[in-house]
C-alpha cells in the first residue's frame, strides 16, 4: 500500500526510500552478517530450539549488539548537539516571558515595524557524524528530528513523550533485523525437524505391548 | 496285556504334558510387566495445525502546535501467544480518531509505524480498511508489539487526535 506525501527526493530520504539509501542498507547488512555472529546466532537458534522457545532474548541482544556495531548510525551525539539547541531555544522563549524585557521587546519591535517572534523554527547542518536536524519551539512545546547523512529521520524529539527522545529505526536496521531473523529463523526450523525426526524414530508399540502416550504442556 | 499297558501309559503320559502346558495365547502371566514404549509430545506441537491469531486495542494520540510529529508509542503486551509462535501476517487499523482543538487546526495522519519486539519496524499507510504486512513474517510474535502515528499539523492553534480503537491483530503458527 503506497504510502502518500513521498513524491520529492528530501522527502523520500526522510522516510529511507531512495535509491541509494536502499543500496546502502543492504551492503550495510551484508557486512555485519560476519561469520562469527551467524555461528553464534545459529548456535543460540538451536539452543531456543531444544527449549521449545523462538528468539530468546540472548538471541535478540546479540542482534541488537550486532548492529550496534556494525549497522546503526551513531545518535548520542547529534542528538546531543540538539538537546542544547531545543534548551537554548526554551531559555529564548522565556526570557521573552520577562515582563520587563518583553516590554521592552515589544518597543523595539514596534520601532522595528516586526512582530514577536512566539515560534522558533531552526534547520542544522554539519551535526556530529555528517548529521542534520531541524527543531520547532513554542513555549508550549518543542520537537526535533535528526537526520542521516543521506537525510533519513534516525531520531525525534517530542515534548509531550516521555524521555524525550525515540530512535527511528532505519532502513539498514530494518535490512538487518530481517536477515538476522532469517539466519535464525532457518537454523531454528533444522534443529525442530531434528528433534521431530528424533521423535518419531521411537519403536512402535508391538502386540501384546502396551504404549504409554504423555502430553506436556 | 502288554499292548493295554503301553497304550494305558502312553495316554498317561499325553494327560500329563497336556495338563503341564502354559497358555500363552490366554495373554502375559499376571506377574509379568507388559513392555512399554513412551514418547513424550509437546501440547503446542499437537496444536500445530493451521495459523491462530490474537488482536489488542491501544490509543495512539499526538497532539501538536505545528509541524510534523511522531506520537509516543503505545505498546500492545502479546504476552499469551505461545512461546515457539511466529509471524505469518500482521493487521493493523487506526479506526475512527476522536479531535480535539479549536477548528482552525487539524492534525492530518497518512501513516503509522508498528514495531515488533525485536525491533523491527514498518510503516504503513492509514486507510479505511485494515493494514496488511507481511514483512515481519517468520518474526517472533510474542512480547511487545508498537504503534505510533505520524502526523502533521494544519492551520493554527494546538490541536490533539486520537485513536482510541485501533487493534493490532497478530497472526501466528506454531
Amino acid at each position: 500500500m503506497r504510502i502518500g506525501g513521498v513524491g520529492s527526493p528530501l522527502e523520500a530520504a526522510k522516510w529511507g526510500e531512495t535509491p541509494i539509501i536502499k543500496k546502502k542498507a543492504v551492503a550495510a547488512s551484508q557486512n555485519a552478517m560476519t561469520d562469527d555472529f551467524v555461528e553464534k546466532l545459529q548456535e543460540l537458534a538451536r539452543k531456543d530450539a531444544q527449549n521449545g522457545v523462538y528468539m530468546s532474548k540472548e538471541a535478540i541482544n546479540l542482534r541488537h549488539a550486532q548492529m550496534g556495531k556494525y549497522v546503526s548510525p551513531d545518535r548520542s551525539a547529534p542528538i546531543a548537539q540538539m538537546s542544547q539547541e531545543l534548551k537554548k531555544a526554551a531559555q529564548e522563549h522565556k526570557e521573552e516571558q520577562d515582563p520587563t524585557l518583553e516590554f521592552l521587546d515589544r518597543m523595539i519591535a514596534q520601532l522595528k515595524g516586526k512582530g514577536k517572534p512566539s515560534r522558533i523554527v531552526k534547520s542544522f547542518s554539519g551535526l556530529a557524524g555528517g548529521c542534520s536536524g531541524d527543531l520547532n519551539s513554542t513555549p508550549e512545546s518543542q520537537s526535533a528530528t535528526v537526520y542521516s547523512p543521506d537525510g533519513e529521520q534516525i531520531a525525534h524529539y517530542n515534548s509531550g513523550n516521555i524521555g524525550g527522545w525515540i530512535n527511528l529505526t532505519t532502513r539498514a536496521e530494518n535490512q538487518f533485523l530481517g536477515d538476522s531473523n532469517d539466519a535464525y529463523k532457518q537454523a531454528w526450523d533444522a534443529a525442530r525437524a531434528e528433534i521431530k525426526n528424533a521423535a518419531q524414530k521411537q519403536p512402535v508399540a508391538c502386540e501384546g505391548e502396551a504404549a504409554i502416550f504423555d502430553v506436556r504442556a | 496285556m502288554k499292548k493295554r499297558l503301553l497304550a494305558g501309559l502312553l495316554a498317561a503320559m499325553m494327560m500329563v504334558s497336556m495338563l503341564a502346558t502354559t497358555a500363552f495365547a490366554a495373554g502375559p502371566v499376571a506377574d509379568e510387566e507388559p513392555e512399554v514404549y513412551s514418547v513424550t509430545v509437546s501440547a503446542a506441537d499437537l496444536l500445530a495445525f493451521g495459523e491462530s491469531s490474537m488482536s489488542k486495542t491501544v490509543a495512539p494520540s499526538l497532539g501538536l502546535n505545528s509541524g510534523s510529529e511522531w506520537s509516543l508509542p503505545v505498546t500492545a503486551r502479546f504476552s499469551t501467544i505461545p512461546t515457539g509462535a511466529t509471524v505469518v501476517k500482521v493487521k493493523a487499523s487506526l479506526g475512527k480518531p476522536t479531535s480535539s482543538g479549536p477548528i482552525t487546526a487539524v492534525i492530518s495522519v497518512d501513516r503509522f509505524r508498528l514495531t515488533a519486539p525485536d525491533g523491527k519496524s514498518v510503516d504503513l499507510a492509514r486507510s479505511t480498511m485494515a493494514s496488511e504486512t507481511t514483512a515481519f513474517n517468520g518474526n517472533v510474535a510474542k512480547g511487545n508489539w508498537q504503534l505510533s502515528i505520524y502526523g502533521q499539523h494544519v492551520g493554527s492553534g494546538y490541536s490533539a487526535i486520537k485513536f482510541p480503537n485501533a487493534t493490532i491483530t497478530i497472526y501466528y503458527t506454531v
